[in-house]
């Protein structure tokens, strides 16, 4: 009995305290926009999982609030549904309740491979109820729901432009990348940039830590790469891209480049001998899409959106890299030319660029491409 | 293919990776040990380097004194083992569960301090914060080899070495180790002999707490230079996992802790690699817990079954 008792207690001191996590985000999410009440004004709904990790959720969440700051009739509200990240199905499955059920929201916007599951459910359930998947990696087998715009962004085209750099500023004639996982939503950052690299001749070390999150396993990663003679060195790998960043650092003659956001904008202040060490970033500009469609419900027309499954390439501003003062300060003149000559030639179409996502025989043709050139 | 591969294992930069690596894994392998020999179980240390790692990095960011910053993780490490020794020796809770709840919420705790500290869920990046370096010794540095390998360490790698020495002497050397092991192989012979179990116990899972809570600043203070969300990734585990296999010899626990490191070692090697499939990259040290773990149970079986050992 006494064990029992014990065992009881222990068990709803975990869940009370499993419970606070969830209840920080159970005060943020519940909105308070100053224009609440009025009816005229075009009103988005935000679900993301959390926020505030400084990467990829964050540039969507501050396009959001800045458009909800904006004086232009646009109110966005954004909920951290999820913040451990757990893809708990009832989560998400009452959030869109809470936003959907009353029809409050012109505009639903959720997604990432991840969670975008749900956000399918509840485009079949609530057939009146506009969505938007900001990121979408999997479409459902029936197709693009048809009250749903899904986006993605044109990954291969953005790796294509940072092998280009890669080769035009390595001296050693060996790069290298750090992706957090090996799959083939993960790939398609890749396959761009070992195509161009295997073109030009330029030795490349590509790394698969296997986490997002083992920052001083990613230290080691880029060392062992930088041992290997890899002088220009990219990372998509999330939080265990710190690690990454911070061993390019301890070497003068190692540059980084950042992903999602403009990374040197982020140290530039409190860490510069991180901010140094980052050349570019290779920007997914989630909060552009995010702004022009906004924009389109604000016009009414965004239904002409719905039904359809578009990559926002370079063209569209949709993905590119950061050309902050440091990269031109730091990126020779020829090798800016070189990477815009890139950029214009893979906007026409000039080049083809190769896709993970659009291979029919992924588990063949992915290898091949990924070890052409390739250092062990 | 495979012979670039053991020749990256044979060099003198891959015995650099693996010390370096394996800080941490053998911090929090004393941490577990230090409680076990004295008869209580942390599971927390995962959590405890995860406060540890947040509080040195938070405590050097307000105080502006790396040192400072230090006392303040090691205090949060010893608070957190006194909370702890509090649940289960005062009110009688199973400290396996007091683990598991710990470590239930030592992420979203430390991402709750960190936003508040930061407005950020990432990372600490936006922190101005005094780190700590590595140290060159000026005599040992110019000998080749040796010198590479004792010289330019990271500091909290050699604090490491430094307590893996004091903690032996102190287990096995002093009364005060002697009690400790005696508390842990029989609580009510302890007892009897006029050991106060509970103190000795309670002054074990706080240097439990000071070890791990080491642990995690390395990795924040001293290897990364910032607090990164989930970056203790395991680390804690393996510390256990070491102690699991140990089964109470010092150096079996040194041993599996360098194991672990140097299998880490073999993954990065791996994750490069176009032959081994990189799924089970990260799978690697972990098949060596389960491996060591196996043998070291069927070894026990063993002389168990032999009459050479009593069953406990």
């Amino acid at each position: 009995m006494k064990k029992a008792l014990k065992f009881l207690m222990a068990a709803g001191m975990t869940l009370s305290l499993a419970a606070c996590s969830n209840g920080g985000s159970a005060a943020t999410a519940t909105p308070a926009p100053a224009d609440e009440g009025s009816d005229d004004g075009v009103k988005i709904a935000v679900l993301l999982p959390f926020t505030g990790d400084q990467s990829y959720f964050d540039t969507l969440a501050q396009a959001a609030r800045e458009v909800d700051a904006e004086d232009n009739g646009i109110s966005v509200q954004i909920f951290e549904v999820d913040p451990s990240g757990s893809a708990d199905e009832s989560l998400w499955m009452n959030a869109f309740a809470d936003v959907c059920e009353d029809g409050e929201y012109d505009l639903v916007v959720s997604g990432n491979n991840t969670y975008e599951g749900f956000l399918y459910q509840a485009c079949e359930k609530y057939p009146d109820q506009m969505f938007y998947n900001f990121d979408y990696s999997a479409l459902p087998e029936e197709g693009t729901p048809a009250n749903c715009y899904c986006v993605n962004w044109a990954l291969d085209d953005l790796g294509y432009v940072v092998g280009t750099l890669s080769a035009e500023m390595t001296k050693t004639g060996t790069v290298g990348v750090v992706v957090g996982m090996d799959n083939q939503a993960m790939n398609q950052f890749i396959s761009g940039y070992v195509q161009v690299l295997a073109d030009k001749g330029v030795k490349y070390v590509v790394s698969y830590p296997g986490s997002f999150t083992d920052t001083d396993l990613g230290k080691e990663v880029t060392s062992a790469m930088i041992d290997k003679g890899a002088d220009v060195i990219w990372q998509v790998a999330g939080g265990l891209g710190n690690g990454v960043i911070e061993a390019c650092s301890q070497h003068d003659d190692v540059w980084c480049i950042g992903v999602d956001q403009d990374q040197y904008l982020q140290f530039k202040d409190t860490k510069p001998e991180w901010a140094n060490t980052i050349l570019t970033s290779a920007l997914k500009n989630t909060n552009v899409a995010f702004k022009a469609v906004a924009e389109m419900v604000k016009e009414g027309t965004y239904a002409d959106k719905l039904g359809k499954a578009e990559a926002w390439g370079i063209a569209l501003n949709g993905v590119g890299l950061a050309e902050n003062d440091y990269y031109l300060a730091n990126c020779p003149e020829d090798v800016r030319a070189a990477v815009a000559d890139t950029l214009a030639k893979v906007t026409a179409g000039e080049v083809e660029v190769k896709d993970t996502l659009e291979m029919t025989d992924y588990d063949t043709e992915w290898p091949e491409l990924l070890n052409a050139n390739r250092v062990e | 293919m495979l012979g670039n591969i053991f020749s990256s294992l044979f060099k003198l930069t891959f015995l650099l990776t693996v010390l370096r690596m394996a800080t941490p894994i053998l911090f929090a392998s004393i941490a577990a040990f230090v409680t076990a020999s004295a008869g209580v179980a942390n599971i927390a240390v995962e959590s405890i380097m995860t406060f540890g790692a947040l509080a040195g990095i938070l405590g050097s960011y307000a105080t502006g004194n790396v040192w400072a910053g230090v006392a303040i993780g090691l205090l949060v490490g010893a608070g957190t083992a006194l909370l702890i020794a509090f649940f289960s020796m005062r009110l009688g809770a199973d400290p396996i569960l007091i683990g598991i709840a710990l470590n239930t919420f030592a992420d979203s705790l430390s991402i709750f301090f960190l936003y508040l500290a930061t407005g950020e869920k990432g990372t600490s990046a936006s922190l101005l914060t005094p780190t700590l370096g590595s140290v060159d010794i000026p005599g040992i540095k110019s000998i080749p080899v040796l010198g590479e390998i004792l010289s330019g360490q990271y500091i909290l790698t050699y604090v490491c070495w430094i307590l893996l020495i004091v903690l032996f002497i102190m287990i096995y050397k002093t009364p005060l180790g002697m009690r400790m092991r005696a508390c842990g192989l029989n609580a009510d012979a302890a007892r009897t002999a006029g050991i106060n179990v509970g103190r000795i116990r309670v002054f074990s899972l706080v240097l439990s707490g000071l070890f791990a809570a080491l642990g995690g600043m390395y990795l924040s203070l001293n290897s990364i230079h910032l607090f990164s969300k989930g970056m203790v990734s395991g680390l804690g585990w393996m510390g256990i996992a070491a102690n699991g296999i140990a089964n109470g010899s010092y150096g079996m626990l040194l041993l599996s802790a360098l194991l672990f490191a140097v299998f880490r070692g073999i993954s990065i090697v791996f994750s490069q690699s176009a032959v081994f499939p990189v799924d089970l990259v990260r799978a690697v040290p972990y098949f060596a817990v389960f491996f060591f773990l196996t043998i070291s149970s069927i070894i026990s079986y063993l002389r168990i079954k032999s009459g050479k050992v009593e069953e406990q």
